[in-house]
């Protein structure tokens, strides 16, 4: 009963809140989108501005929550069984069964259904589309997918890994009534993928969200409606301290809590829109373009994955109805060791590197606050999967301590100087010059790429630091500022043809990368993740136990433990990280703005963005 | 009529007869070009920015600018800093007289230190334009027929190539620095419009009746090119090299603009960082002026200033401008 | 006419396949060129990579992959866009370039126009204060850096007076509930900018035919491009696209005012040099010794003689139109030619990069091949 006072107020109060939502909200886009086709979007052109206008239309069996980054539920009708060994004709498989929510609708008045899952996840499977689908449907994880009845498929999957969470499960689907004919055609084609690919334009697809694309007209905007029969208008996400997700869906009549019971203080509480009638997406060339366009008004919020440069929040600080937000971004930059050569190969070498470089005074001294310093291969942001007790090398000294304690690793690990480096009263008074490898060769020059300014100041200032700090103490490192793909094309297309290098990596939220980036059968070809060459059959060992589990707090315990021994290896050394700023008017008001990858992170919060004035 | 002059001085050596030539000639055209105020003005500016990136910013970056060991200020153009400043782009200031960059670089530093390299790269490229435009325009204009032909359907060609598209999508093929920009700008525009100008006045040289003599006398075709065609047709060429000045430090700074080109500091890319950093949007391009204004102002200058000295010799050249 | 018209078709043609050569085999050369990036590229797939592969021709030897580049030049298959994929490159290009057409055939007229009569008016006021100052002001908005006079528009006009549009090319407000493409409207309007031309162009020749008075001559001009344009803008009021059109062009106001003051001073300098030397022949004394009003000389005998350099100086100028067209596109949002060729550099989308290097060589070729043909008709000093 009193549950369905509850549902009753809620929906109320939802219908309350409906009332006084419409009008028309303007998004900026910073760059020009390349498709509004699902199979190119999420294959050869996965670029930010085709999500953030076209990827709202789809769903998912799981998504994760809101704000605290959880897999919970989206399509799917609570969690997945327990994954269960099988084996068919001869060969080991894992099964799940996923159930499905009743009632769901397309855009159009079609029900969801199983047919509608399986069809997706089979489709770009048996054309292998690349990009986004492929990784999310990894052959190496992925095996197929059966329908049981109209709202139950059982998952079949090669091996237990973490992949099946974020990827399988993750992967999108699309309506197989508008699809199958397109499907059938193409393949009657020479190419069905490239013809999946380049359909369209695709106004008429159903949309499962809570907008769809009503306009596109090129080069100039795009148009996002909202959906009016949008299932989950009205939906609760009630986010506890204690980790607990709940979610009440009054159209449904469900009220389901993940993660623990739903009791506490709550954290969150999101009621789930769409608030807007529409969303205009005006396409800017350039990023000037769309800062003038937030301050006269034009535009309400701009869409950028790199956030605002310094001067353009100094411009709309003075603006008193613009709202700035600071987010540190999801992604790290950092300088890699070549750990096939000498003496990169000494782990002292690379400490006493790690010692030198002073985030503290880079980041907030000199890149003047537009770096937020990091260490670790996974940021404190990812607060679920960061190992808080990681100390990086040199925490907390100061200059001339740091080239106390790399000239001391360097001397314990039997390097020598022609001239060794002195310091008295914290004061350099004699630079090093000449240093020697423990083998007893002149170290003649160590070569380290970095981004040349025009590409990223931030590295390129970095790196010129860093090769000072380096010289001071007499270990010959020579910063080439180079471009990007010079870089690119030395570590990777000429096998590791590198002493050093300083580059950066957008992450994702499930640190998988841990083991891409280190294990060490990915730095035996070229063109593998392990650029520096680390070969540690321990951490091997822990980072495919690490990957196996598809129990996440398990996980995690091996994601600590990999974290560990990267920082005491130092085959990467973590410079910083970017803070992601972003800007909105204040006649538009969102959700929440604290979040990870900042509010294009969530593609603009269409389905909570509100109209406040 | 150079030629009447010889008679008089005949025991001086040929070289000295030729400088003293060379000296009245010299002093006969400065006299055409110090009339053109455009001219005089633009040679002026020139000096100033010679003066200013040869001998100001070596002696200061020695002195003054000279970076300590354990200092709080460095004046380096691409890595300098300045502790003693909080909040970096700063306003002018005694320290820095032409205020600091987003990323705390004296920007005075970042003008001065570019201003050897602009130049550098304007008359290497222009004296490679110069040199090629030269040599075909008079072996066009002497021996004519197919060679004739085919340098200036090329020359045609060239006029109407799209430059600065061409060089951007060739930046993303190639890397790009100073050095291979010169290069690439001089090769090119070498065999464009100048070709064509210089042949027409080296066809007006070729038929004076000096040129017939030397054939009698027997003097070979490359002889007579190098020796008499060639002189005669330098000063065209030296009104040229001012104008391909002009175009190689105005493409370098649209490249770096855009961000396409491989170097360490130039005007350019002092825009570009400020614009990037986004302090070229709204009040903020008159709030920030000393991160586009000195710049700006250089590039249009020196650029300019090899414009006007062009004008100026122009006069020169054409004796039909000049005044009557 | 038309051998000179024809002669000049072959012309153009070979200069246009020479033009083709130097770019392909430039492109081909180069270490990080497009066969290095295809064989590189991880987005696509093998199928994919083979079938770009095989339209360009990669797998055949240099010669005959030119020669298939150049055929596929002709045939418009350009091969497909990386960061595009799948859409072909001629799409592409089909949809931005009408763009970029509209915007220089209007920046380069008015420019021309500007340049035209200030440079003659200079040439007959040498020596006055007002002569220095307008050439000064001349050579400094000819060299000044483009880049930085843009900023100084955006921010005077868009943002301080905010009287103009400074950043899209239509109103997105007054658009959203259109059914046609923006395209369809530059089509209409590049069409009608033609028709005209062409209306302006044909009377001028009847005129000269028909009378040998100045007054008449001028009537049947003045009336003839009257009621072109009457008619143009009345046809543009009664369709559906006026307000649309009328949109575009008012968002298009501050480009070609940039690209105008750009250029109109090259114009202006050349057209004073030549009216100096004009005005000094025996004419011209012979005119003004006859007693004719200033006005008359300086327009009728003197500025039609001096003209001759200045159309071939502004045929040459168009290359340099368009690369300061790259800097107009880029900071004003137009997404036109040079806008795509500054992306699709910057995301090594060589089949684009390269399909838009062609494509504004063949419209600068072009575009000389339209001048130097109206320049045929203007002038009757050149027989064929």
């Amino acid at each position: 009963m009193k549950k369905v006072i509850l549902l009753v107020t809620l929906m109320v109060l939802a219908l309350g809140v409906l009332s006084i939502a419409g009008g028309t909200i303007n998004y900026a886009l910073v760059s020009d989108i390349t498709t509004l086709n699902i199979w190119s979007m999420l294959g050869p052109n996965a670029t930010s501005w085709n999500f953030y206008v076209g990827l709202a239309k789809y769903g998912s069996l799981y998504t994760l929550s809101d704000v605290t980054f959880a897999v919970v539920p989206s399509l799917a009708d609570g969690m997945w069984t327990p994954l269960k060994k099988v084996t068919e004709d001869g060969t080991t498989l894992y099964v799940t069964t996923v159930h499905l929510m009743k009632g769901v609708k397309w855009s159009d008045g079609t029900p969801f259904t199983a047919d509608d899952v399986v069809f997706s996840y089979e489709v770009p499977f048996k054309l292998k589309i690349p990009g986004n689908w492929m990784s999310n449907l990894d052959p190496t994880v992925f095996d197929k997918i059966v329908k049981v009845n109209n709202y139950t498929v059982k998952i079949y999957i090669h091996k237990l890994s973490g992949k099946f969470v974020y990827g399988v499960l993750q992967s999108t689907i699309v309506q197989k009534k508008y699809w199958e004919p397109i499907y059938k055609k193409a393949l009657k084609q020479p190419d069905p993928a490239k013809y999946m690919m380049s359909y369209g334009p695709i106004l008429d697809e159903p949309s499962i969200g809570a907008f769809t694309i009503s306009k596109w007209q090129k080069g100039a905007f795009v148009v996002d409606k909202a959906v009016p029969n949008y299932t989950f208008r009205g939906q609760q996400e009630i986010e506890y301290a204690n980790g607990a997700v709940r979610y009440v869906t009054p159209s449904l009549g469900l009220d389901q809590t993940f993660y623990g019971k739903a009791e506490g203080k709550i954290d969150n509480k999101f009621v789930t829109g769409p608030y807007v009638d529409s969303v205009i997406f005006r396409i800017y060339q350039n990023q000037s373009a769309a800062i003038q366009a937030l301050l006269k008004g034009t535009v309400d919020f701009v869409l950028n994955p790199n956030g605002l440069q310094k001067g353009f929040v100094t411009q709309l600080k003075a603006d008193p109805n613009v709202k700035i937000v600071n987010n540190p971004s999801n992604g790290f930059r950092y300088m890699a060791f070549n750990m096939r050569r000498y003496p990169m190969s000494l782990k002292a070498f690379r400490v006493a590197v790690a010692y030198l470089v002073n985030r503290d005074l880079l980041c907030n001294k000199i890149l003047q606050g537009v770096a937020i310093p990091l260490a670790t291969v996974v940021p404190p942001g990812n607060s679920f999967w960061y190992d808080k007790n990681i100390k990086p090398y040199g925490e907390g000294m100061t200059t001339a301590q740091r080239y106390e304690a790399a000239i001391k690793t360097l001397k314990d690990a039997g390097f020598k100087w022609l001239v060794e480096p002195k310091l008295k009263n914290g004061q350099l008074v004699q630079r090093g010059m000449g240093l020697i490898a423990p083998n007893g060769k002149l170290i003649k020059s160590i070569k380290m790429m970095a981004p040349s300014a025009g590409y990223d100041p931030m590295r390129a200032t970095a790196a010129l630091w860093i090769e000072k700090w380096a010289n001071d103490i007499g270990i010959p490192i020579v910063a080439d500022l180079t471009s990007f793909n010079n870089i690119v094309s030395a570590v990777w297309d000429q096998k590791y043809n590198f002493d050093m290098y300083m580059l950066g990596w957008g992450l994702t939220i499930y640190p998988d990368y841990l083991r891409d980036f280190f294990y060490s059968k990915n730095g035996i070809n070229p063109g593998g993740w392990n650029a520096p060459g680390y070969d540690n059959p321990k951490f091997d060992k822990a980072a495919n136990e690490f990957i196996d589990q598809t129990n996440m707090n398990k996980a995690r315990k091996y994601g600590y433990k990999l974290q560990e021994m990267l920082a005491r290896d130092v085959p990467y050394v973590v410079l910083f990280t970017s803070p992601l700023v972003e800007a909105y008017r204040n006649r538009i008001s969102f959700e929440y703005t604290k979040v990870l990858d900042g509010i294009q992170g969530t593609y603009g919060e269409k389905a909570f963005v509100k109209i406040v004035k | 009529m150079k030629s009447k002059e010889n008679t008089k001085e005949v025991f001086e050596s040929p070289l000295k007869i030729r400088m003293k030539l060379a000296w009245r000639a010299f002093k006969e055209n400065w006299k055409i070009f110090s009339e053109s105020k455009i001219g005089v003005l633009g040679l002026w500016i020139v000096i100033t920015f010679a003066i200013a990136g040869f001998v100001v910013y070596p002696i200061l970056a020695s002195t003054v600018w000279k970076p300590t060991l354990s200092g709080m200020t460095s004046y380096d153009p691409v890595t300098g800093y300045d502790f003693t400043t909080m909040n970096n782009p700063t306003p002018p200031s005694w320290h820095h007289l032409l205020g600091t960059d987003p990323l705390g670089r004296d920007v005075l530093a970042q003008l001065l230190y570019s201003t050897p390299r602009e130049f550098a790269l304007g008359i290497l490229a222009a004296l490679i334009t110069v040199f090629i435009g030269t040599v075909i325009g008079t072996v066009s204009a002497y021996y004519g027929g197919v060679v004739d032909t085919f340098f200036m359907r090329l020359a045609d060609l060239v006029l109407l190539f799209p430059f600065i598209p061409f060089l951007i999508v060739l930046s993303g093929m190639i890397q790009i620095d100073l050095l291979r920009l010169a290069l690439i700008i001089g090769l090119i525009s070498g065999f464009g419009g100048i070709t064509i100008v210089l042949r027409s006045q080296a066809m007006v040289v070729k038929v004076k009746p000096f040129i017939e003599s030397a054939k009698v006398s027997g003097a070979s075709n490359p002889y007579i090119i190098v020796n008499h065609i060639i002189p005669n047709v330098m000063p065209l060429s030296f009104l040229y090299m001012m104008f391909n000045v002009t175009g190689a430090i105005f493409s370098e700074a649209v490249l770096s603009f855009f961000g396409l080109l491989n170097i360490r500091m130039s005007w350019g890319l002092m825009i570009y960082t400020a614009d990037t950093a986004g302090y070229i949007v709204g009040g903020n391009i008159g709030h920030y002026w000393w991160l586009w204004l000195p710049p700006g102002a250089a590039i249009t200058l020196l650029c300019g200033a090899f414009y006007f000295i062009g004008r100026g010799l122009d006069e020169v050249v054409n004796p039909r401008l000049r005044r009557r | 006419m038309l051998k000179y018209i024809g002669k000049r078709l072959v012309q153009i043609f070979i200069l246009l396949v020479v033009y083709v050569a130097v770019v392909f085999f430039l492109l081909h050369s180069m270490p990080g060129g497009i066969k290095a990036m295809l064989t590189t590229n991880p987005n696509l797939t093998p199928q994919a990579r083979d079938s770009i592969l095989h339209a360009f021709g990669l797998d055949q030897s240099l010669w005959v992959q030119f020669l298939t580049y150049l055929k596929n030049i002709f045939t418009l298959n350009l091969g497909v866009s990386f960061s595009f994929y799948p859409t072909p490159v001629w799409s592409i290009i089909a949809e931005r370039l009408p763009r970029t057409i509209f915007l220089f055939a209007t920046a380069t007229l008015i420019s021309f126009f500007i340049g035209f009569s200030s440079g003659k008016s200079l040439a007959w006021k040498r020596g006055k204060v007002s002569e220095y100052v307008a050439t000064i002001i001349g050579v400094i908005t000819y060299t000044v850096f483009t880049p930085l006079l843009i900023f100084v528009l955006i921010w005077f006009f868009g943002a301080y007076l905010g009287i103009l549009p400074i950043n899209q090319f239509l109103n997105p407000d007054l658009w959203v509930n259109t059914t046609f493409d923006a395209q369809t409207v530059f089509l209409y309007l590049l069409l009608t900018v033609s028709i005209v031309g062409a209306a302006i162009l044909f009377s001028f020749i009847v005129a000269q035919k028909v009378s040998h008075r100045v007054k008449t001559k001028k009537i049947i001009l003045y009336t003839s491009t009257a009621i072109a344009s009457a008619l143009s803008i009345f046809w543009w009021a009664i369709s559906p696209y006026g307000i649309y059109g009328a949109d575009i062009i008012w968002h298009m106001v501050l480009p070609v005012l940039s690209v105008a003051i750009i250029s109109y001073a090259g114009t202006m300098l050349v057209m004073r040099d030549s009216m100096l030397e004009t005005i000094k022949e025996d004419f011209i004394t012979t005119a003004r010794a006859k007693g004719l009003p200033d006005k008359v000389v300086r327009d009728k005998h003197a500025a039609r003689t001096a003209m001759l350099p200045v159309i071939t100086n502004f045929v040459l100028s168009m290359g340099f139109v368009v690369s300061g067209g790259l800097i107009t596109e880029s900071l004003f949002s137009w997404p036109g030619m040079g806008m795509t060729l500054l992306n699709a550099t910057l995301a090594k989308d060589y089949p684009l990069a390269s399909g838009a290097l062609i494509f504004t060589g063949i419209f600068v070729l072009f575009a000389h091949l339209v001048v130097d043909i109206v320049y045929a008709f203007l002038d009757p000093r050149i027989r064929y």
